[in-house]
Formats: C-alpha cells, structure tokens, sequence
C-alpha cells in the first residue's frame, strides 16, 4: 500500500478500463469523449489504474463479476496525459485493484463546471485510448 | 458533419415531441412507410437503441453507473423525432452514459465529430468539431 502511494511519474503508464458498448474499432474515434466522463461517484476524479502494480486483466476484479468480460482495457501514456494538462493522483483503495489512481481534472464537479473545455480533453483521450487497447473482452 | 445538427431546437416542438405516445414508443410505422425521408429507416433504428435503454437498471456498468430516467430517455426520443423530420444524417451511434445521459455522436471525414448529451430531460450539451474551425459549443433547447 506505501508503494501505491509514491507520485506518479512521468514515465508510467496507466490502464483506463472501457465498457465494450463504448467501443468500435470500425470507427475514426473508436472510443467517445463518453468513456473518459466522470460520473456522480467521480468525486475525485475517474479511475485509472498504474501499470507498474497491476495487469490489465486485474483491474477488472473491481467489476461485477457478470461483467467483467465486456470490458476492454487502454493503455495511456501519463506523458500523453500531461500534455493535455491532466495529472495523476494515487488513491489506492483497499478494496479495488491494486495501483488505483485518479485524474484530479475530471471529477464530476469540475466537469459540471468547466464541460466544454474538458469535453474537448475527453475527445483527445479517446483518440489516445482507441490507439492503446490491451485487453479486449474474451 | 451534417449543418442542420446547428438548425436552433425551439423547447416547445421539443416538448411536443418528447410527450409524443405511440406503439412502439419511437416513430409511428406510418411514417416510415410514407415517409420518403431518406434517413428514416436508420433513424427508426437509432431509436429504438434508445427505447431499449430503459432496460437498463442502475449499475448497468457493473461499476456503478446510474441509468437514464424515462422523462430524459422521452427527451432524446423527442429531440431525434426532431433531426428525423429535418432528414439529419442519423448519428453515427447513441449511447448512455454512466451519469445517466444519452450521448448522439456524429464522426465524419477528417476529424469532424458531434455529440449531443442530454444530461437531463430536455437539456442537452452540444459539441461541434470541424477540421480548421473553432470548436464549437451551446446548449439545448436554444430557441
């Protein structure tokens, strides 16, 4: 759990878990702005998941278990995220996978007041997470 | 990227349309067998993918999220009929959210791209992307 808590680096990777309707590899923008909006249980930001503590496959424990294999898995740069000038937190939860994190940035408050500058990132991270998929559902 | 996506949405046609009972809870099958609108019958399916969100429990996710109301699933149904009788190109898709939102989504050639996301009955978000051309942003109903 310390380690959980270190920063987050520049050079990490984080894994974004995406519900199968939200995605179709026969479209420009596989992905919708809709997969990076947070939600009223965003409070602090929506959920990504460090690569350096956790296999794509185990971040979907934290799913129902009827659903779990509807879920696909992105991989983004923390890099590519900082670029579009979004952090990342660690939050780790005790009953989640390991290696949780959040995007302060996108909290559901912050969306409600600030929607169409953020809905514009949120394109950008589906362009950037069509590009990085690295579990699809079996 | 279809222009009349921008044609202002007066909040009493949508209304009208969003209180509208028919059998299949969508468009009368009249219409489409009258209709020569040259989008009807993907519009037809767009809506019913709508008409069957209210299947949708809360938790649909399995993480949480909460599903759409009727009064707001009335609203994305009443603004469709509304695009549908303007002959709009139908959206590329509609999904829910996991706010409870419906999101229409448009991609077309080079990048242009529009979404719509009604986040309550008879409020929708609108964005507009075309290559070369501020991105554009407003807020239904705007009539």
């Amino acid at each position: 759990m310390e380690d959980e808590l270190q920063p987050v680096d520049e050079g990490e990777f984080v894994y974004r878990r995406i519900p199968q309707k939200f995605y179709d590899p026969e479209l420009p923008v596989p992905i919708p702005p809709l997969a990076f909006r947070p939600n009223q249980n965003d409070t602090t930001g929506i959920s990504v998941f460090r690569s350096r503590f956790v296999k794509p496959a185990e971040t979907l424990t934290g799913v129902d278990a009827d659903k779990r294999n509807t879920y696909f898995v992105a991989q983004l740069a923390v890099s590519d995220l900082r670029k579009l000038g979004l952090t990342v937190l660690p939050e780790p939860d005790p009953n989640g996978p390991a290696g949780h994190a959040v995007i302060p940035e996108l909290n559901w408050k912050a969306y409600q007041a600030n929607k169409r500058d953020l809905r514009e990132i949120q394109l950008r991270l589906g362009k950037l997470a069509g590009e990085g998929i690295v579990l699809r559902p079996n | 990227m279809p222009l009349t996506i921008e044609l202002p949405i007066p909040e009493q046609d949508w209304l009208e349309q969003a209180s509208r009972r028919e059998k299949n809870g969508v468009i009368g099958q009249n219409r489409i067998e009258q209709t020569e609108d040259l989008y009807a019958a993907e519009w037809q399916k767009i809506l019913q993918e709508i008409d069957e969100f209210r299947t949708l429990g809360d938790n649909w996710d399995g993480l949480g999220a909460k599903a759409p109301s009727n009064d707001l699933l009335d609203s994305a149904i009443g603004l469709a009929r509304i695009w549908c009788g303007r002959d709009l190109v139908p959206p590329t898709r509609v999904l829910p959210g996991t706010a409870g939102t419906v999101v229409f989504e448009w991609q077309g050639d080079a990048g242009a791209y529009g979404e719509v996301e009604i986040d309550r009955p008879l409020h929708a978000d609108v964005m507009l992307v075309r290559p070369g051309q501020p991105t554009k942003h407003w807020e239904l109903p705007d009539a």
